[in-house]
This record gives structure tokens, sequence and C-alpha cells, in this order.
């Protein structure tokens, strides 16, 4: 909604710091006919709306449409919070302790925040990761437009090493010095809301760039705690994030290149001015002491700081400068760029995939950068390499082809799973109409051997983000590897009023990292007694159901098959070979046919440790198709090569573990040429008479 | 085994891999092949069926395959039934890759206890065409005994009422019988013997577990001992090689041997047994080691030991008292 002209120029003159008589002044009007103007009793013709926005300096666009004017690069600055007078100390943003700083914990933050703002209309959220690395040249010239030296004595102010926000931040102002390089991290989503909403007061910019702990968040989307947001300040080693959204609602007669800085600081001093910690980058704000407003921006600041967005397509870019892995683990770009591939798959590979009547909900892809040149192209994360058989599951899913009984490898059963709905507290919706019960979706499918997490349970619900992922327990003896995956709220694809109510259900009873279904406080703040029970029994109830599916027939013959007791002592299945041997064994062969049309072999001896020497007479057969075979001789005498000597009768005594000889075999005893053979070689004990 | 081949042979794995089961056009359920085991389950296939087709795909390293000194591969099931002496081989058809598959069919009539399925990877090399490059690394058990699909498996135990049996009755007053002469051994258990059933199935008091389970070692030390003896008159030596009796013999003399001659490899203690036995010899030594060898494979140590420290603590209980 644009404003009306009135306030525009109210808002303008402030900002500019002009006064009535001034612009009366500059533009050869009366000051009385400003006056008109600002109390809105009229409107100025457009020939001096023109002469207005040169007197004020902004575009005669910005005064038509009654729009915020950009901000040219040189208005922008780092605002730093004052100190609080009662002499308070705050040692960091609380919100960013509440996690393990790693990647993967970003990618998981940041894309579920892009699942709950995507603008509704069936197109799924894109979001972007890409890496940047910077030295040199393009190293200096991105600190200079991110005004770097502003904020540089501050960070080395608070680069306290007692604390733990300090250590990070000496580590990494230490480490910039030393390389010379820095890390931009941008994380990019499309057809998302955007950072919407006024600078101050309530909206979606207010809550990500201003305020810490408070989401806003209704109904179906993830981030109750507003906590996601501060794991991007967390993953940057100077707490340092900007900025730049493309709204899907205007804002101030705008909509593109809404910029904006955060510094989040512990509170330092420099000589004796004290400051609370955070920092601000924008423009100045005449209206308050010490705020930066954010600014709409044009391209080539937005292309200076590395924050120009593809399109015009909604959404924000989020660019954490000096990104890293607090785990420690990974330093190189490559491995930054499997870590944030790998952390998006996992957790969302369900949103991932589409199918033929429902398109995906979320796109992802993961790039990386060194100085303006690619080191990795941008790679689409597809849901089907590294989640084959959950992926398949969904998709099945989605297309309407589960099945009710597990025939194929390919096959994926669907079952219902009931979610008992308790009631709210305080009587709110808890009508007689109101839903008792949720069948939950459960899909199980086969898994291949290979596959590294077998046998497990994913739970998930409207964003399809996994919650959790979970071995299924006391598993049926002989049962096939299998996935399983339960769609519960939304994720049913169902509308029903039960939909609903299910998914505030498990919203209450998602813990802060969104990581489970379980008792929290939410729900007993919100739910009648029982309700925690609910969410158990409903847990409980998947996995049961997972093992019944998987429960091979019992006829109620078992009673015939004679005493539990006795078949564990009568079990006729091939022992396992034990790791050592009592007997001398082949340890290898090597060999080949020659051109006599013999075979030349050299084989190696393992001998069991005993005190006498082994005797062995050396065997070799040409094999059949079956096991078995037919015994050829050998053409003169064994060669002993190592740790083993000759006997009189022309057997092999081995001494030592290892022993090595060779043989030629008998042409004249060969049943088929060699060239058609194949041979094994024995080495059971000589029979020698006793000397 | 490790065998020599006079041409170069794959390296990599051959992985075989059952897919899907159907038994007269009609798909089962996928929970009858176990993809770990190796085995197919086929107990619940009974009755009038006619045909089985288990669908395989077979997988070998796509890279050697193309880069190796063969040409024309191709690759065939191989279905063996050691039992009918019955064997098929299926052509597999290639998916690209390094994979094949098809279809492998059992056909009623043919088929009795269980068959091994194999896979054979064939090409031409240095000119001489069917050669064998590979083998499968892990072969599969179709079994038409087991009602999941585990590798474990036991002897057919039976009960029955020995006294009204026309073949058992001879026997009536004995607690149990082993029938070793049938394809596969079964064990008698006795029904007419009162509590007998009760002890070994139900048995609740200490008193009753402590007979329950030297009554349990003692019939199966019984059962491997006649099982044994009866596996060795099955063996046979031809040309100095030792033939090894397949079936359950087989499996009974693999189980106990490494027992019977610790210090030798079973091929070589079977020929050793067999000459043994063929020269006439008392057998008193070999008797001696089959016990040990029966003994062993039916915990009696453990039950004897465990027996008695039940007794013990009884005793000790009842003082206390």
């Amino acid at each position: 909604m644009p404003q009306d002209f009135a306030e525009w120029l109210r808002g303008m003159l402030r900002q500019r710091d002009m006064s009535q008589k001034d612009l009366a002044g500059a533009i050869d009007v009366t000051p009385a006919a400003v006056t008109a103007w600002i109390r809105g009793r009229s409107e100025p013709r457009y020939e001096k709306i023109a002469a207005i926005a040169e007197a004020l300096g902004v575009a005669a666009e910005d005064a038509v449409s009654r729009r915020q004017p950009g901000a040219a690069s040189s208005e922008l600055s780092w605002i730093f919070r004052k100190a609080p007078a009662d002499g308070g100390r705050e040692g960091g943003n609380a919100a960013a302790f509440a996690f393990a700083a790693n990647l993967e914990v970003l990618a998981r933050e940041a894309t579920q925040n892009s699942l709950d703002e995507r603008l509704p209309g069936g197109q799924p959220v894109v979001s972007r990761f890409v890496l940047h690395e910077l030295t040199g040249q393009h190293l200096e010239e991105f600190l200079e437009a991110l005004r770097w030296s502003e904020i540089e004595k501050h960070l080395h102010a608070a680069a306290d090493p007692g604390q733990k926000v300090g250590r990070v931040l000496l580590d990494g102002l230490q480490e910039l010095e030393r390389t010379r390089r820095l890390v931009l991290l941008r994380v990019d989503d499309y057809n998302a809301t955007g950072l919407t909403g006024p600078d101050y007061d309530d909206g979606r910019f207010a809550r990500v760039v201003r305020r810490t702990l408070d989401s806003g968040k209704a109904g179906a989307q993830g981030g109750s705690y507003g906590l996601g947001k501060a794991a991007l300040w967390a993953a940057s080693r100077f707490g340092l994030v900007l900025v730049n959204s493309t709204l899907s609602e205007r804002q101030d007669g705008r909509h593109e290149r809404r910029m904006a800085g955060r510094l989040e600081l512990p509170w330092h001093a420099l000589g004796t001015d004290e400051f609370a910690g955070p920092a601000w980058f924008g423009v100045k704000d005449p209206d308050r002491d010490d705020a930066a407003r954010s600014w709409w921006g044009d391209e080539e600041t937005a292309r200076s700081l590395y924050l120009e967005r593809d399109g015009s397509a909604a959404g924000t870019s989020f660019l954490v400068v000096g990104a890293y892995d607090g785990s420690g683990d990974t330093e190189q770009l490559e491995e930054m760029h499997e870590r944030l591939a790998a952390g998006v798959a996992r957790n969302f590979w369900a949103s991932m995939v589409g199918g033929e009547a429902a398109a995906p909900l979320l796109r992802a892809s993961v790039a990386s950068w060194r100085n303006g040149r690619v080191v990795r192209a941008e790679e689409r994360i597809d849901p089907h390499r590294h989640e084959p058989a959950r992926s398949r599951a969904v998709q099945a899913f989605l297309d309407r082809r589960t099945v009710l009984e597990l025939t194929s490898r390919e096959d994926v059963l669907e079952m219902a799973v009931p979610l008992k709905l308790p009631r709210l507290k305080d009587g709110a919706g808890s009508d007689r109409t109101s839903p008792t019960t949720h069948d939950a979706v459960l899909l199980i499918t086969p898994s291949g051997d290979d596959e590294p997490a077998a046998d497990h349970i994913s739970y998930m619900r409207a964003t399809r983000m996994v919650v959790r992922s979970k071995k299924v327990g006391d598993l049926p003896l002989g049962h096939r590897n299998f996935q399983a995956v339960l769609l519960a709220g939304a994720a049913t694809m169902k509308d029903t009023p039960d939909v609903e109510a299910a998914e505030r259900l498990l919203r209450a009873s998602e813990p802060p990292d969104h990581n489970d279904w379980t008792g929290t406080e939410d729900l007993t703040a919100m739910y009648v007694r029982g309700a925690r029970q609910c969410i158990v029994n409903f847990k409980r109830l998947a996995e049961q159901s997972v093992r019944e599916a998987l429960q091979t027939q019992d006829d109620g013959q078992q009673g015939d098959e004679g005493p539990e007791v006795l078949k564990e002592l009568l079990r006729l299945d091939p022992p396992k070979a034990p790791r050592t041997q009592g007997f001398p064994t082949i340890h290898a062969i090597e060999g080949e046919v020659d051109e006599h049309s013999a075979w030349r072999v050299t084989v190696t001896v393992k001998c069991p440790e005993r005190e006498d020497p082994w005797v062995l007479a050396p065997a070799i057969r040409f094999t059949g198709r079956d096991g078995g075979g037919i015994p050829v001789r050998w053409a003169g005498r064994l060669v002993p090569v190592k740790n083993c000597e000759l006997t009189k009768e022309g057997n092999l005594l081995f001494r030592g573990r290892r022993g090595v000889f060779k043989g030629v075999t008998d042409v004249a005893s060969h049943p088929v040429p060699a060239a058609m053979s194949r041979i094994e070689v024995d080495v059971p004990r000589a029979k020698e008479a006793k000397a | 085994m490790k065998t020599l081949f006079p041409y170069p042979v794959l390296s990599g794995e051959v992985v075989l891999v059952a897919d899907r089961l159907v038994v007269d056009n009609i798909p089962r359920q996928w929970k009858a092949i176990s993809e770990r085991e190796h085995v197919i389950a086929l107990h619940e296939v009974k009755g009038r069926w006619k045909e089985i087709r288990i669908k395989v795909s077979v997988t070998v390293d796509a890279g050697e395959l193309a880069a190796g000194p063969w040409s024309a591969p191709t690759c065939v099931a191989v279905v063996r039934n050691p039992r009918t002496r019955i064997r098929h081989t299926f052509t597999l058809a290639p998916a690209g890759n390094g994979v094949w598959e098809g279809d492998v069919e059992l056909r009623r009539g043919e088929q009795l206890g269980a068959c091994e399925i194999d896979a054979w990877v064939v090409a031409d090399v240095g000119g001489e065409s069917g050669r064998l490059i590979g083998t499968a690394s892990e072969r599969w058990r179709a079994d038409f005994e087991a009602r999941t699909p585990t590798q474990q498996r036991s002897i057919k135990m039976v009960w029955k009422n020995f006294t009204d049996d026309i073949d058992l009755t001879e026997f009536r007053d004995d607690p149990w019988l082993l029938d070793a002469q049938a394809d596969d051994p079964v064990l008698y258990l006795n029904s007419s013997v009162e509590g007998l059933r009760g002890v070994l199935e139900n048995a609740t008091t200490p008193e009753q577990k402590v007979v329950r389970d030297v009554m349990a070692a003692q019939i199966a030390s019984e059962t491997w001992a006649s099982m044994f003896n009866a596996a060795l008159y099955a063996s046979d030596m031809e040309d100095g090689e030792v033939q090894w009796p397949g079936g359950w013999h087989e499996d009974v003399l693999k189980r106990m041997l490494p027992d019977v001659f610790a210090d030798r490899s079973p091929s070589e203690g079977l020929a050793e047994l067999v000459e043994r036995r063929t020269e006439g010899q008392s057998g008193g030594d070999l008797q001696r080691r089959v016990m040990h060898a029966a003994t062993f494979q039916s915990r009696k140590p453990k039950a004897v030991a465990g027996a008695l420290k039940s007794l013990a603590r009884m005793a000790s209980a009842k003082e206390s008292v």
C-alpha cells in the first residue's frame, strides 16, 4: 500500500533534515503551500513533484510512487548499540549458544526457515548455498564495501579470550590476518516471502534482523522458537551476517534489494566508550538515536557485497561473513561444500521429492566459488541419489502407487497409524465436533543391503523435514532390510479437520531442536493431561506396525517343530568358520600354464604353530563345476622356496608359520588340457613310514 | 578353497540377489526373501503349486567387466538340488552397467528340501568361448521347509505316540528315537511317555529345568553320534579322493569333523575315517573321538555343570528353611 504523499514528504524532510521553509525556497513555492502538502490538504502537480524530488536529492520516480529512495553506498555505516546505563554486560547472543555451530546444523535451520516462508501457489522453494572464498584483491574490495575498517577495532576489543564468543572472534581475526583468506557463505531462498514488514515493530524483517528468540511463526511452520536464524550468526566467525531480500509484499513502495547487516558481538569498550555488543549496518535513522535502518540498495552495492540476487523471485539472501564449521572438522572449501550438501540431503530429502501430481516442496543446491571463479559448479541435491529407498517411498505415496502387500523390491507398502488427539486446555477448540484421531501414513519399502542406515523409521509432518530418524527395535529374525517413513499432519496430503489438529499437536511436541516428538513444556501448557502419552503411543504404534509388516506368517504350528531347547542343540546349518584353524591351509596360489601345457604353481602354506614340524604331501587336482575334482601328479619333485625342505620320500617338511613351495604338474596325468582346467591345491598330512 | 584358472577371471564380487518371488503367477510377499541370509523361505508354498519363479539379478563391477581381456560376457543362474540331483541353468538378460536380470524357475516334482541358486558369468577368453570368469560370491538357498528366511535350521523333530504308530510300536518304551534312514533325519519324541513333553517344552520349576537341560543335552548328543555314524557310512573314497556324501550327511560331517580331528582339514579327516572304516579297524579310537564331538555339539559340559550347580543351590535353599 503506497503511503499518501503527505506522509512520504514528512518522512523525507525528516530524513534529509530539511525544513518546510527550505523546501519552499528551493522549489519556489510559498511555505503555506508546503504546509498544505504536509498536512495532506492538497497535493502538488506533477512538475512540482519532480522539483521536490530534485530538492530532496531523490529520483522523481521515488516521489511519484511515494517510496523510500534508494540509498547510495556512501550513506551506509555501522552503528553500534551503546552499553546500557546499568552497566550490564552481555556475553553474546544467547540464542546462538543453543546450537552446535556446524554447517550441517546451519543447512538444516536455514532450509527449515525457507520452507516455513514458502509462498503459496505450489512452486517449490529454491534454496541455494554458495560458498565463496576470497583472497587478495577480491578480499580487499569486499572488506572495503563492508566498511571493515569501521568494525575491525570493535572486533579486536570484543575478542576477549576469557569468553567463548571472544575466543571464536580472536581465532577468526588471527586466522584472517595470517591467511588473508575469508570464506563467505551465501544462503539464498527463492519463492519465499522475503523479509517483509517495517524496519521496527513487528514483521519478518524486524524478527530476523532486530530481535532474538522471537519467531512469530504460526501453524505448520517449524521454527517456533526463533532459533533458526541464530544458526546463521553462529556460523560466522565474526557473528556477522548481511541480508538482501526481495519482498513478496511491497514495503515503503519498494520490494527489491532491501538490504541490512547485523553484527553480534559481546559487550566491549573502546577507550571510555562502552558498547552493548550488537551493531547494525545500514542508513542512519534520523528519527532514532544510534539506529541504522535497512536500505534499498542498488545493483552495484549488492554486487560489491556479494549479495546480488538472480532474477526477481521473492526471497532472501543471507551472507555469512567468515563462515566456518564450529565442530572444527572442516576447513577446506570442498569439505564445507560436502558438509552442506549432506546436511540438506539428510534432513530434507523428503521435501525435495516430487511426484507426477505434486511438485517438490523444495529444490536445493550447493555451489563453490573462489575469487569470482567456479570451483564446483552448482550441484542440485538429488534426494534419490542420497536416499534412494526413502525417496522412492515418498514418491510412490505422492503418485498414489503404494500397495497393500510387498511383493517386489520397488514396492512401497502403505498403512495407517492412528494418532489420538488430546483436547486443548481452557476449552479452546474443544467443542464436541473437534476430531479425536488423526490417521498418519506409514510407508515401508525394501532397501538395499549397502544402505548405511537400514531399518530406520523417519518421522515428518507438513514440510517433510526429517524430525527424527531412528532404528526400529526388536525386528524379526531374517527380515529384509527396509526403510520406513511416517508422514503425519499435513504431510498426509489430506484436508480433513484432524490434519490441522495433528499438526498443532506435533508441533507443540517438538523440542527447540525440532528433532523428536516428545513431551515438551508447550505440550503440557497447551493440552490436557495425557497428551504426552498420546505422542508416545503414536510412535510406539508406528514401530509396532513396521514389525508386524515384517513378521513372517506363523501358521500356529510352532508346537510341532519340537522343543525350543532342542532346536538350538540340533542345528544343521554350516558352522561359522573359525578364524584360526588347527591344520595347515593354503594361503595363496599363483601360477600359469607353461609352453608345455603344464601348470607351474607357487603355493604359500599357512601352518598353525606347534613344536613338531608339519610334514605335508601337497596334492593338486583339476576341479569340476560342482566341486570335487580329479587328482593329477606332480612332475618330478616339489621345489621348497621358503621355510620348508624336502623329505626323503618327496614330501615337504614345514617349519614356521608360512612356507612357500613350487611345483609343476605332469602333463601325462592331465585328464584334459591344462588350458581347459582349473586347479586347486591341498596340503594333507603325509603318511611317512617312521624312520 | 582357492582355485586357480589358466586365464584371467573377475576379481571383484559377483553379487547375486533375489528380487521377487512368484508362485503360479501370483507374487508372494517379499519378506519370504532375506537378502542378508541369502535364503528364500518357501514353507508357505504348499499344495498344488506348479512352478515358482524367482526374479534374480547379478551385478559385477562394470568397469572391470569392460576392461578385462574377455569378450561377449553372458550370465546364467544355476539351480541345483542336492536331493533330486537336478541342475538347471537360466540365461539372464543384460540390463547394462554390469547387471543381468532374469527369472529362475523351480518346477514341482524336481525340487525337494532345498535348492541352491548360483550365478555364473561366462565369456570368451583368449579365443576360447564359454569360459567361466566368475561365480556368485554368496549363493542363495531356496528352502521349502523354512518358515523364516534364515540360514539357521535344525533337524526335524516330531512328537509321536509310539504305541499307536506301526513303525514305532517296536520301540514304544523309548522316550526318543532318531530315524536316520529317511532322506532327512527325523528325531521322534515319544508323546506317550508321560510328562516328557511337559518337561521339554514347558519346564517351570527349577527342578524341571534341571531335568530338561540335562535331558536335552543327552538327546542331542545321542542324535549327533548316530547321525555321524550314518553320515560316515554314506561317504566313500574314489581314486584316493574322498567323496563327500552331500545333503544332511555332509552338513553333519562339516559340523563335527573339526572336533573329531582338530589338526586336520575336514576332507583330510573324512578321508582318514573312511580309510579306517574300509580297513576294518575296530574303531575304538574313532568312537572316542565321535563321542567327544557329539558332546561338544550338544553342549553337554555346560548342561552338566549347570545342573550340578542348580542342585547345590536347591540343597542349600532347603537347609536354610
